[in-house]
């Protein structure tokens, strides 16, 4: 669906050698095979990453920039949070912290809401700062798009000045439903575009659904309604993830690094703003001023999907997807760098009434997510399966 | 964010400061401004503490205008320690791993509003009471928002305890 190119794009993609540009082209038509994404990503850069992405959202990289940078109130929260997580994470290595015990752990955190959400709620990072042999450095942002972290590099300069032990990423969120985004990844009608993806069908057929079971009904019913630009911009994720792990762990600079992905929980579109609950009293707040409605409800109601089971489908069927891509990278990469890269399913894990907003859940969950996260780090259990962790519902919920 | 905190915590301290001198200047000629009885004072011993402050005096001045210049002041205090109970509950917040706890620490920050609410309805209805006082005057009694107001002060330090306590425990 790209309606209008600026005309150094054109010029971009048809200056490309031959197969590379064959290759960007099939992802953008959702018509790649997996082996050529493979081949693909070993030859990519980031200004082929940046070509991608204008060919996706159809919009210049300076206007894509713009959009999704954070501003505003936001930033201002965001760098509050930040700060105090710092100057804790400064405190301990003034302390001589890094020297005090093997098992003490120097992070580096980069990534969106899920890892700081800046007002009232308790969030991933929160729980993680918690254990006393972590000292957590954030470059997380509520509201950041993993496209911005990409672009901004912020994270190559904290990794070569920290040398962290692990590198935790939460990122793609806000590029799939930021700025009314969803929307232009979603058809109005039922589609077959997913029968042209190889690769994401190869996703479903590899996915572990003894861990994580697939209700290939609700999956099925909701991958209908997801378009090309949906599954180029998947592929997208894809490649940036890889790019950006695969370029830390391929340095040599990083040894014994490990990097910590999640891809959150399948979300409920909701525009309901909620009765007061004394015991919950911040949820109409945060519903009220935070965007709630327009990450998710409001875009699928432009694409004329009204039916909120049909909403709850396709958004399953998308975060079972994010999630299978998260993993099968991470294995890949593993295949050539050894338990380096690991993922924390928290899919079914918050519930359909565990929601603080459409995006984000309540701090019990957060907790528990990041409870998972630290056992991760530290080793303490074993992971689930493969490379995942996986968080599972509260027991009051099982 | 800083300087919020720290503005917060400098106002209540000049303030809690300013209450201390006045009431070290009072108790040095020996009186005393029975401010928390009259905060639940019920509608008669209201009125008779009212009486008492009204009839004495400190060199000319009398001890009901420095009950009346203690309410005014009460209203930073307000300002204060509304803040440094959000600031004390947030910053135990993020030390709290279990999720009840956690929880309960985030509803004090709402608890730290409603407080500082009932507070200002307080000091309205004491200021009312004594200003113009006569004898004859009808006296309203704050302790329907005065007695709430110190349950809920008692649950937040009660919450404050338990985490503190919950992190001790865990701890050793």
């Amino acid at each position: 669906m790209i309606i209008s190119k600026p005309p150094s794009l054109t010029t971009s993609l048809s200056d490309m050698e031959g197969p590379k540009k064959m290759l960007i082209e099939h992802l953008l038509a959702n018509r790649i095979s997996s082996n050529g994404l493979l081949q693909l990503r070993s030859m990519i850069n980031s200004d082929d990453l940046s070509d991608i992405i204008q060919h996706i959202y159809d919009l210049n990289e300076k206007y894509i920039l713009q959009i999704s940078k954070v501003e505003g109130l936001m930033r201002i929260f965001d760098d509050i949070k930040n700060q105090r997580r710092n100057n804790l994470f400064t405190k301990k290595m003034k302390s001589g912290f890094r020297g005090k015990s093997p098992n003490n752990k120097v992070i580096l955190a980069e990534g969106d809401s899920w890892f700081n959400y800046p007002i009232i709620l308790t969030d991933i990072i929160d729980r993680i700062s918690m254990e006393k042999n972590f000292a957590v450095y954030s470059l997380a942002s509520g509201g950041d798009w993993l496209l911005n972290m990409l672009t901004g590099r912020h994270y190559v300069e904290e990794l070569s000045i920290l040398h962290p032990d692990v590198f935790l990423i939460s990122g793609g969120g806000n590029d799939l439903v930021g700025s009314r985004r969803l929307a232009a990844v979603l058809e109005s009608k039922p589609g077959d575009e997913y029968l042209h993806s190889s690769w994401a069908q190869q996703l479903i057929e590899n996915a572990d659904g003894k861990f994580i079971p697939l209700n290939r009904d609700d999956f099925n019913e909701g991958v209908r309604y997801l378009s090309k630009d949906f599954f180029a911009l998947l592929m997208f994720f894809h490649l940036q993830y890889y790019s950006l792990i695969h370029g830390i762990l391929k340095s040599g600079k990083f040894l014994n690094i490990q990097i910590i992905t999640q891809g959150y929980d399948y979300p409920i579109p909701s525009s309901k703003i909620g009765g007061l609950k004394i015991w919950r009293w911040y949820i109409p707040f945060v519903r009220k001023f935070l965007g709630h409605s327009s990450w998710l409800s409001t875009p699928m109601k432009i694409r004329g999907i009204t039916n909120e089971d049909l909403q709850r489908k396709i958004l399953y069927s998308i975060i079972y997807l994010f999630n299978e891509m998260a993993i099968q990278l991470g294995a890949s990469i593993n295949e050539e760098f050894p338990d380096s890269v690991f993922h924390i399913d928290s899919r079914g894990s918050v519930g359909n009434g565990g929601w603080t907003d459409e995006l984000h859940a309540r701090p019990e969950h957060f907790l528990r997510t990041g409870e998972v996260f630290a056992n991760c780090i530290n080793k303490s259990t074993k992971p689930d399966y493969a490379h995942t962790y996986i968080v599972g519902k509260m027991k009051s919920e099982k | 964010m800083k300087n919020l905190h720290f503005i917060l915590w400098a106002l209540l301290i000049i303030v809690f400061a300013v209450l201390a001198g006045q009431n070290f200047y009072i108790t040095h000629h020996h009186e005393s401004l029975p401010i928390f009885s009259l905060e639940t004072a019920s509608a008669n011993e209201g009125k008779a503490i009212l009486d008492t402050l009204a009839k004495k005096n400190i060199e000319g001045v009398s001890l009901l205008h420095f009950a009346q210049v203690n309410t005014w002041l009460d209203f930073f205090f307000i300002i204060g320690y509304v803040g440094a109970i959000i600031m004390i509950s947030y910053s135990l917040m993020q030390k709290e791993k279990q999720p009840f706890i956690n929880n309960f620490l985030r509803f004090d920050i709402l608890l730290a509003l409603i407080i500082g609410l009932l507070d200002v309805v307080e000091n309205i209805i004491l200021l009312n009471d004594m200003h113009d006082y006569k004898i004859d005057k009808q006296y309203i009694s704050s302790m329907h928002v005065s007695d709430p107001k110190w349950i809920l002060v008692i649950i937040v330090l009660v919450s404050w305890l338990v985490s503190l306590l919950n992190r001790a425990f865990k701890r050793s």
